[in-house]
Formats: C-alpha cells, structure tokens, sequence
C-alpha cells in the first residue's frame, strides 16, 4: 500500500485535483470529513491528512511514502528527502523585509535581529553571508515584529507582497523561490518503485498538461 | 523541577530486557558471520583526539562531534563513526604486514545529529583494508548481504552507486568546489528542479548539463548500466560503470542478484567515498540501515595509501526493520526456580549447580516467595 501525506490548508485543494488527474479516486478525500486517514482502495493508496510543517517528518520517517509540501516547509525541516517533482501551485518568495535604509541606532544591539517563522532558513541565508544575527521565532503575524520595534527585519513567506507594503515595510532581499514540492522517503522510492514510479510519471504528464 | 536524575540523557536509551536480548543475538550473529568470512574483531577507544577526525580527507560536521578536554588541554572526540579510528590503527600498527586487513567490530558511535534525536547508536561493521578492485567491492557487499540474510531479514535492497562517474562529468566543466557541492546536494535528493536552475545559472556546457540532470533518474536494475554508459563523458565515467558493471555481475554470479539496485545519482557522503559506496534499505524503517562504500583516500591521512572499503550496520534500525517484519522472537530460555528449605538447601544448590552445567538458567529460592508460572518453571525441593 502507498501511503500520502497530504498537507491540509491551501495546497490541498491543488494536490486533490492533481491526483485526480493522475486517475487516483479523491471522492472521499472531497467529502467534507474529519477523518484523518481516507482510501483509494481501488489503487492501494491511502492519504493521510497531516499538518504542513508535519508533512516532511511523515515521509522522513517512513510512515508515508511520498508528500506534497511548501519548499518553505521542506526548506525549514532540512530532512534528506527525495524532493522529486516542482508542482509548481502555491508560488511565492521567502523574503527579508524591514524598513528601507534604517539601522537600527542603538548602543546595546549591533546585531541584526531578525523575526521569522522559519528560524532555520533564516540562519541558513545569513550563515552563507557569515553575518551575526540574532534570530526570534514567532508563529504569526511577523510583520508585527519591525513596526513594534521587536526586531529590525523579518525573514517571511511573501505572495503578492501587499501585506508587507501596507504594513508599511518593503522587500529589502529575495532569499529563494518556493512552491509545492512532491517528496519521496528515500527507502520507498527503491521498495515501492513500481508504485511510485508510474505515479510520479503521471503526474508529470498532468503537470504538463496543465 | 527538572526531574533529569528519572530520565536517560537527550539521545541516548535504554535497551530492556526484551529488546537487550535481541540486540545481543544480532550482533553475535553479525559477529560470526564476519568471522566466518575471515575478518578479525578489534576494538578502539570510545574517543580519539579530535584529529583523527580533523582533516581532508573526510569533512565532519564540526558541531555534530561530541568534544571535551584532555588533562592537558587537548581536544578529544567521541568517535563519530569507526572508520576514522580503524584506519588510524591500522596505518599505525598493523599495515607494515603489507597483506590485506579484514576487520571488523561492533560498537557504540556517538554525535549530535539533527535529523534523528539519537546521539549514541551501536554499529556493527567491516572494514578490508589494502585491497583494491571491484573484487574487494564485491566482497564486503556479498558480506552485507550475508550479513542481513543471517540475522533473517527477507525483503531488503542493496542499492549501489559509483562517485566516479559524477566525479568524471565534474571534470568537463570548470565549476568552484562549493558549486560542486552544491550540485552533488541536488543529485542526491533528486532534486532535478532545482538542480536545472543552478546548472543553467552556471558555466556549464548544454550537453553536460542534460547529462548531470539525467543522474536524478539514473537508477533502477541492471539496465541503468547501459543508459550510464551510453551517457559517459570521458574515461572516468566509462571506468565507473565498468567498475559498478563488474561488481554487480560478480555478486549476481553469488546468487545475489535479486537484492541488487543500482543508482549513479547516490552521493551521500561524498567527501569518503571514492568509488563504489551502497546502501542497505528495507521497508519498516524510513532510512537506510547499512551503509558503505570505498574510501581510498583516507588512509592517506594517516601515513598510508592503501586502499579500503567496507560498511556498518546500524543496529537498532535492523532491530526496527526486523521487527516490523515479523522476525524479532523472544529466545531467552524460561528461568528455572527451585524452591527449597534451609533443611534442603545443600542439596538443592547442588542440583542447581548441576542444572546450569546442563544449560539450564536457575534461581534458588529459600524464602518461598511467588513465582508466576506463566514466566518460571518451578521445582519444589523439600
């Protein structure tokens, strides 16, 4: 059986008409239901409906097969996944955004503080600088952060970039395009290769398609 | 309040009874099994001087290596892996016998890794050092193969690469090491995506470039061969696939066909390996539980250039796998009481006495406290 976690929020939608596509039957991932764990018995596949951010552990550790998250999710995780289709859906930068041409003047902080969702990423961009930062994880509403003065930039998922502007804030750097990835558990892709295989290759074709 | 003096340290555990017993019959199975094959048992200490895993040859993560202070200030270094260890000692006291080394080890390896949360896991491996060719390659991989077939594994995969080949196509180009490794990062996650950005951001020849994008899709069975071939740039790349060719065809002749997959995009550990490198999978865990490959390189770093290769075993991922397919059993032998008086107690420890000499496990008991029969066999002396 192949296993498919499957992140619940907006890239849902797109990987339901994806898989659709691929002739894998979602009627009862498109019933409005709280089951966690739904079938497509008549390809031996299950979906499991997991958190974004969870989605590369499930497939990390083996407990399902493949995935479809945010490059923003996998780039966070930094697990050794097969990380094998760019789907291309759900598109964005993950930018640094702050005040223009603003030091931030004061005697007891000369490092740069840096408010984020994605601690690891943000590390990862300022570690290839060698810059010293000092990094303060947050869960929401980042942009809240340079306006209160809780930092002096953020690092964050930016789409249209109106938040940010009306905000009051601008895109100071461009860290790396993201968008929904297929991830593959290393060990599956050799053990279930005549699964995953095919499948890979019709969603391939559907992407193309699209 | 912390209560840490309940709990066993951040990445490490504890192995119960049940789970101890299985352990150890693993890796006196594994152990026998590499004796069988003409490899000696060694043993190296738990730490080095952080040197011995401090140079070129091979590139340690700085911070995933467990340091602390001699009395006179140096720095010493759980050992990350026992390759490292092994190659010392062999360069430094065993190679002037100028023969091949077989050896092998079971042991503890420590080091903080960030992806899984243990930094103490027992290994169990062999390293054959002095020898080269895709002999030597075939060897340590059939022994792997033996390896798993002794401890009952029955589905798993030894999936095989060959560094050379990437090495080879890097030779057609005039890239920077850090965009080399940058590439390597990519192929080995298969990541074909961004890998075509990178590639098309950087000085590359077209035809290079479609090549090192089809290594993302360069595996399979034995067909990958041909497709490698057919996709080789120079005689670099030809020698690999000649090289993994030869090695593969050798253990199908073994009888070990049916276990082998080939993949010339696997690059794991590149900065080790030299040359073949495999990797042991198998469904129930969701990463690989042996690896190896040949380091001809490492050696070097300790005053010798002799070739070598070999591979370890993780042990508690074999336990995982094994038991998720059904093979991990219970064998302990049930435990004999014999209850007795302080009257009878001289003969019954006699009879005790004569029973473990007869591969018996005996408890004495003269209180005549309870024994579970489901879990005792009980024999009253009065």
């Amino acid at each position: 059986m192949l296993t498919i976690a499957l992140a619940k929020g907006r890239l849902a939608k797109y990987s339901i008409e994806l898989f659709e596509k691929c002739s894998i039957d979602t009627s009862e991932l498109r019933e409005d239901t709280r089951k966690l764990v739904v079938y497509d018995k008549k390809n031996d596949t299950r979906f499991v409906l997991v958190k974004p951010s969870d989605v590369p552990v499930y497939v990390y550790r083996g407990v399902a097969d493949i995935g479809i998250a945010g490059k923003d999710t996998l780039l966070e995780a930094g697990l050794p996944l097969y990380e094998m289709l760019d789907l291309g859906y759900a598109a964005c930068k993950i930018c640094v955004a702050g005040y223009e041409n603003k030091g931030n003047g004061k005697i007891t902080s000369n490092r740069l503080r840096v408010a984020t969702k994605y601690p690891r990423v943000a590390k990862m961009h300022y570690d290839s600088k060698g810059e010293d930062i000092e990094i303060i994880k947050l869960n929401g509403s980042i942009e809240l952060a340079p306006i209160l003065d809780l930092s002096d930039v953020i690092v964050d998922i930016v789409e249209s970039g109106n938040t940010i502007r009306e905000n009051g804030l601008s895109i100071l750097e461009d860290i790396c395009t993201v968008s929904a990835r297929l991830v593959v558990n290393q060990v599956s892709l050799k053990t279930k290769a005549d699964a995953i295989t095919p499948l890979i290759g019709r969603m391939k074709q559907a992407l193309e398609e699209m | 309040m912390n209560k840490l003096k309940l709990q066993a340290p951040v990445g490490t555990g504890d192995y119960l009874p049940d789970e101890c017993a299985e352990k150890r019959r693993l890796e006196q199975t594994l152990r026998e099994t590499f004796q069988m094959s003409g490899y000696d048992e060694i043993e190296t200490p738990s730490y080095e001087y952080y040197d011995v895993f401090m140079h070129d040859a091979v590139q340690y993560v700085q911070e995933n290596i467990i340091k602390f202070f001699d009395a006179r200030g140096r720095i010493l270094a759980l050992r990350p892996d026992m390759t490292g260890p092994i190659a010392r000692m062999a360069a430094t006291k065993l190679l002037e016998q100028k023969r091949a080394l077989r050896l092998c080890y079971v042991g503890n390896v420590y080091g903080f890794k960030s992806n899984e949360g243990r930094s103490e896991y027992t290994q169990a491996g062999v390293e054959l050092i002095g020898k080269a060719g895709a002999e030597a390659d075939a060897e340590v991989i059939a022994l792997a193969i033996r390896a798993l077939l002794a401890v009952g594994m029955e589905n798993f995969k030894i999936d095989i690469g060959q560094v050379s080949f990437f090495k080879g196509l890097l030779m057609e180009t005039d890239i920077t090491e850090e965009q080399a490794e940058r590439i390597r990062l990519l192929i080995d996650t298969k990541n074909s995506v961004e890998l075509e950005y990178e590639l098309s951001c950087m000085n590359v020849d077209r035809e290079i470039i479609t090549t090192l994008l089809e290594l993302t899709n360069l595996f399979g069975g034995v067909e990958v061969l041909d497709r490698a071939k057919a996709l080789a740039k120079n005689e670099t790349c030809i020698q690999a696939v000649e090289n993994l060719k030869e090695v593969y065809d050798m253990l199908c002749d073994f009888g070990y066909g049916q276990y082998l997959s080939i993949d010339f995009g696997l690059l794991n550990n590149f900065n080790y390996y030299s040359g073949i490198l495999f990797r042991g999978i198998a469904d129930g865990v969701g990463v690989p539980m042996l690896s190896g490959g040949r380091y001809d390189e490492l050696l070097r770093e300790f005053g010798s250039d002799a070739p070598a290769t070999g591979f370890a075993i993780g042990i508690k991922e074999l336990l995982v796998v094994l038991e998720s397919q059904g093979m991990l059993k219970d064998e302990r032998q049930k435990v004999t009481v014999i209850k007795c008086r302080p009257q009878t107690r001289k003969r019954s420890y006699a009879y005790a006495q004569e029973l473990r000499g007869a591969g018996k496990r005996v408890i004495l008991d003269m209180n005549g406290a309870e024994y579970d029969a489901e879990y005792y066999d009980i024999i009253t002396f009065e």
